[in-house]
């Protein structure tokens, strides 16, 4: 059993069987997942982006969890729902840890979790996105509500305070 | 002199040799020397676990109960019947005779045009 740290995948090039080849169903059920594609060109880049966003809004797997998937390349910060780092350095530092193998107590830890990796698993990735999404809107659309009604409430004890005097 | 100190020190560990540990054996559950001394990943093991403690409980519990009884719909409808009684209550205060608004209003068009009244 391994230490759920990054595993470095590095994408070939951007033809469609060599990016298949590492989109895995579960692939990042187990442990993080960089995939590598700083050293194709910007046009393939952009296309293994792409493609990389439609595989996982086919709703089978999250790129968040149980274990995030990151895509390596110096286009930035892209609008999708992949995180892009410029670098591997940026990687989070969290799952950022020296290969080893674990002790007894290690493996059993391990072990618990991947109970939980499992449960993870288990839910609809396409469902968990939606109700999330909707929970902030509503979060967001309340805010502006909450802000418009303190203005006026604000503005009426001025009137109310003028009023007196 | 040495000798027998060693010959007496034997004899007071005779029985217990089974329990006394050699140096460099490791027992199971202890941590590994060396690179993992300080247990960094025994620790990043468990917060590790918190984390994916966290994801369980948000997918599913908490992501369930916000399917099935949503209570953004009926905040929102209540902020906004809330925000339209506000409103009429300020355009109430402002449209009322001697109001500030009234009066400001009355101060700039009086110097426009000079007093109606």
């Amino acid at each position: 059993m391994n230490l759920p740290i990054y595993q470095m995948v590095t994408v070939k090039s951007a033809l469609l069987e060599d990016v298949t080849e590492v989109l895995v169903n579960g692939m990042n059920q187990h442990r993080p997942v960089a995939l590598v594609i700083d050293h194709l060109t910007r046009d393939d880049q952009r296309e293994i982006i792409g493609l990389v966003e439609n595989w996982f809004s086919e709703g089978l797997n999250s790129p968040r969890y149980p274990y995030p998937v990151y895509l390596v390349s110096p286009l930035g910060e892209a609008l999708g729902q992949v995180p892009v780092v410029a670098n591997v350095k940026a990687l989070p530092a969290f799952f950022r840890k020296k290969e080893g193998k674990p002790n007894v107590r290690e493996t059993q830890l391990i072990t618990r979790n991947r109970i939980m990796q499992q449960e993870v698993r288990n839910s609809d990735p396409l469902q968990v996105d939606a109700t999330l999404l909707r929970y902030g809107l509503h979060h967001r659309q309340l805010w502006r509500l909450v802000e418009e009604g303190a203005f006026y409430e604000r503005l009426l004890a001025r009137l109310r305070q003028k009023g007196q005097a | 002199m040495s000798d027998k100190k060693k010959a007496a020190s034997s004899d007071d560990l005779k029985g217990f040799e089974e329990l006394i540990q050699p140096p460099n054996q490791q027992r199971p559950g202890e941590i590994t020397p060396g690179k993992n001394a300080g247990g960094e990943h025994f620790t990043f093991l468990l917060q590790d676990g918190d984390r994916l403690q966290s994801i369980v409980a948000l997918v599913s519990d908490k992501v369930p109960m916000l399917r099935k009884f949503s209570q953004g719909e009926k905040l929102l409808e209540s902020q906004t019947r809330t925000n339209a009684r506000l409103r009429a209550e300020l355009f109430a205060a402002l449209d009322a005779e001697g109001a500030p608004l009234q009066r400001s209003m009355a101060e700039v068009f009086d110097g426009f045009f000079g007093k109606t009244r």
